[in-house]
Order: C-alpha cells, then sequence, then structure tokens
C-alpha cells in the first residue's frame, strides 16, 4: 500500500493541465507506472497528488504526419512502438530500444514519454530519440512550447519540465533519405537490466559522393550525468569520406566525450573501454544500413 | 477512496479501494485470488503478473485504481467448468511446476504468446518470457510445455 496519496484521473488535457496548476510539485504524472510506483514504493518521491494521464484523448498515438515527421505520443507504449516501427519498416534503432527496455512485460505498460520524463542517463529510448535529432513539445496552462531533446536533460532524472508541465508530443523530423542507424545496450543479460553503456548511431550517406559521409549523430547513455551526444566524434566524421581509421578516432573521441562512472553495473574504466568498440559497431552497422536503404522512395 | 468497476475472470466487481492500493493486492486481498503472488514488488519477477485487457502486466506496479472498466484474467480464470486450460495440462504433463510460484505468471504470459503467434517458435517463446523468472530453475520445461502447444493451437 502506497500511503497518503490521491489520485486523480483526467479525461481532457485541459483537465490535467489545470491539476498541474493546483499541484504543481507536490504531483507526479502517472503514465505506465513502470517507474513511479517502484518510486513510491521505495519512497524515493513523496508526492501528495498521482494524476493518471492514461485518459487522455490522443497522447498515445504513433503516426507520420504529411511532412513525413514521426509523431510520437508520451503514452506510446514500448510494446505499441515496436509493433509501429516494424508494420513501417522505419526507426529500427527505436524499435530495437523498445523491445530491449525492461522486459516484454514491462514493456506492454512502459511509455516512451516516462522513459524520457524520468531523465535516467541510462534511458534506452532517449539515445535513439538523439540520434534522431527529435523535438519535444511541452504544455502548461495557456503556453506550449517545443524543446530539442538534446537540450530536454539536464542532469541524471533532472530534466527541462517545469512542475506545471506535462510533455504532450515528441516528433522525430523526417530522416534524410540514405539514412542507417544502430543501436545497442551492453549488458549481463538480455533482459532486465539497465544499459552498462548504450550507443545509437544514425548516419546519412551522401546522395551525390555515396562513399562520403552526409551526416552522422552518436549518442550515448550510461556514460555521462545525462544522455549524451558525441559531438566531437560527429565532427570527425562529417564530410569524410568513409574509412575504417576514422571509426577508430571516433571512438576514441566518443570515450574522451564521456564521463562514466564507477557504480554497482559496472567500473568508469571498463565502460570507458567499451565507448569506442560499440561507437565502431554501431557505425559499421549503421553504415551498412545506408545500402540497404539507398533507391527506397517509399516514406 | 475511489469506487472502481472491473470484470474479473468474467465476473463484475464493484469495489472501493484506496489510491495506494495496488493491483496484486486488490486481487490477493480484497477478491482472494492468492493465484497471482507477490515476489519482488517492483515488476522484475513475474509472479504477480496477470492479463489485463489481455496483455500481461506486472499487477504490482498498477494502481488498482487505474483498473476502471477493464478486464483482467487471473490464473482462476484460466480453467472452464472444471477443465483445465490446455497450457495449464501441457504444464502438469510437461513437469513444467516444481514449487508453482512462478507457474501462475509464466502460464499468463505464456497464453498470451500463443494467442498473439501461433506459430511462436522456441526463441520466441524464450524472449516472451524474460520477464518471468523461476527460482527452481524450471525454464526448459516450462518451453517445451508452451512449445508442445504451437501445432495444436
Amino acid at each position: 500500500m502506497i500511503r497518503r496519496i490521491e489520485y486523480y484521473r483526467p479525461d481532457s488535457l485541459s483537465e490535467a493541465l489545470a491539476l498541474l496548476e493546483k499541484y504543481g510539485e507536490d504531483l507526479k504524472v502517472l503514465a505506465g507506472g513502470t517507474n513511479l510506483l517502484v518510486q513510491l514504493k521505495e519512497k524515493t518521491i513523496h508526492p501528495k497528488v498521482i494524476m493518471d494521464i492514461k485518459n487522455i484523448p490522443g497522447l498515445s498515438s504513433l503516426k507520420i504526419n504529411d511532412k513525413g515527421e514521426g509523431c510520437i505520443g508520451p503514452l506510446a507504449t514500448m510494446r505499441a512502438i515496436e509493433h509501429w516501427c516494424s508494420s513501417y519498416g522505419r526507426y529500427n534503432s527505436l524499435r530495437s530500444a523498445a523491445q530491449q527496455l525492461g522486459s516484454p512485460v514491462i514493456g506492454n505498460r512502459a511509455t516512451v514519454g516516462g522513459n524520457l520524463c524520468d531523465g535516467s542517463p541510462a534511458a534506452d529510448t532517449a539515445i535513439v530519440l538523439l540520434s534522431y535529432d527529435t523535438k519535444l513539445v511541452l504544455n502548461e496552462l495557456g503556453k506550449e512550447r517545443t524543446v530539442a531533446l538534446g537540450d530536454f536533460f539536464l542532469c541524471p532524472h533532472r530534466v527541462d519540465l517545469n512542475p506545471y508541465e506535462i510533455l504532450s508530443q515528441i516528433t522525430i523530423p523526417q530522416l534524410p533519405v540514405s539514412t542507417g542507424e544502430a543501436f545497442y545496450k551492453l549488458g549481463r543479460r538480455k533482459a532486465l537490466h539497465i544499459a552498462l553503456v548504450g550507443v545509437a548511431v544514425s548516419i546519412t550517406r551522401d546522395v551525390v559522393s555515396p562513399q562520403k559521409i552526409k551526416n552522422v549523430r552518436i549518442a550515448l547513455s550510461s556514460v555521462a550525468p545525462t544522455p549524451m551526444r558525441a559531438k566531437k566524434a560527429e565532427g570527425v566524421l562529417a564530410g569524410q569520406e568513409w574509412n575504417e581509421d576514422l571509426l577508430e578516432e571516433a571512438g576514441r573521441l566518443a570515450a574522451d566525450a564521456a564521463s562514466p562512472i564507477t557504480d554497482i553495473r559496472a567500473t568508469k574504466e571498463y565502460r570507458r573501454a567499451m565507448i569506442p568498440v560499440l561507437v565502431r559497431r554501431a557505425l559499421n552497422e549503421a553504415w551498412n544500413n545506408t545500402e540497404k536503404k539507398s533507391g527506397e522512395t517509399k516514406e | 477512496m475511489h469506487k472502481i468497476t472491473l470484470k474479473v475472470n468474467g465476473e463484475m466487481y464493484s469495489v472501493l479501494v484506496e489510491a495506494g492500493k495496488t493491483l496484486v493486492d486488490l486481487l490477493r486481498d480484497d477478491l482472494q485470488l492468492t493465484g497471482s503472488k507477490k515476489g519482488c514488488d517492483m515488476g522484475d519477477c513475474g509472479v504477480c503478473i496477470v492479463l489485463v485487457d489481455g496483455l500481461p502486466v506486472n499487477s504490482c506496479l498498477v494502481l488498482a485504481a487505474e483498473m476502471e472498466g477493464k478486464e483482467i484474467t487471473t490464473i482462476e480464470g484460466l480453467a472452464q467448468n472444471g477443465i483445465l486450460h490446455p497450457l495449464q495440462q501441457a504444464f502438469i504433463d510437461h513437469g513444467a511446476i516444481q514449487c508453482g510460484f512462478c507457474t501462475p505468471g509464466m502460464i499468463l504470459t505464456a497464453k498470451e504468446i500463443l494467442d498473439q503467434n501461433p506459430n511462436a517458435t522456441k526463441e520466441d517463446i524464450r524472449s516472451a518470457l524474460a520477464g518471468n523468472l523461476c527460482r527452481c530453475g524450471g525454464y526448459n520445461k516450462i518451453i517445451k510445455a508452451t512449445l508442445s502447444l504451437i501445432n495444436k493451437h
């Protein structure tokens, strides 16, 4: 029994925003509950009010709009995301991250909004969405703002979301043609584990000079206070001809940019040693995936 | 207190619950459906798994109040008219039950795999049961029992 809390279940976004306005820091949003209920039971948080947002229409949608943008509602579960990505044949890394988060049973409830707003440096979907240059829409009563996901994570379990705001939409810009992706989650087991190191790569081949890298995004989890982009590593690759030596340098720069800690799951030395290995593998895999993608006209 | 109406194993219930009561406690304490167990109480072990609108869910991570209007199936709801569900029978036939603690959660999760994917492979079953731990180490027979229903389902 979780004691001394109240439960509300608003039927609309405006009702939810009014509750947020009223209770602010004393309120926690309940989506899938797979993280929140653990926190409540372990008493790491002490809200007075739990606001269940699952009755609000439109927050679990998964669609591609007519601009080719991926529009994901915060309540989309890992399972729903897996199925959507599979059936559309796109966002393979997101499908992989959703499949590897927790367990299949957890994935039946866990939501992408919850995974992002919890702000864990180990969040699986966070690094994939970072590699896609994702944007977030945040709402409070009478206001709405758009934030780049890259600016959303502030420090462990703190995100750019004020106590009166709710995440209402996750938008993936249209990914350029000839973009390949890869996702790796390093861990001691295949499920029910938090990443020791996570890597998400998105790489775009130059359509005019197909041996050239047009653009690349390398996102890492569990090796810094927040999910992070390895921008120097990206910089050494962008505009260059693909070659193996560059991968070595990119891996090294990614490891330099990270600031892993030693915790119960792994030492900082191990994490730092694994970064270049996973970054190289992910870059190779993503680059090979651009070949499969080229010529694809269907969005 | 919240009044919620929900269906459990085909029967309608109207219950008063405190905001902080979890579904597993509602089922076990208020409805005396003790087939669903409480293990880790944090969504790692799977012994509390029930089907909510057909989907396996860790009932320790769900507030009872969230279940307004939902249909829940617990292990008690599988047998019909005294006849065991084929999965329950398969578990018995294959020796897939040792201490029995993981069994209700295993069977309910396995049921959903079979319902969703009648052509599930051994690997599909193994992956789908990743959230169900068995301290007795009985995994192989559990997977065999589930697999045995693939062609018959």
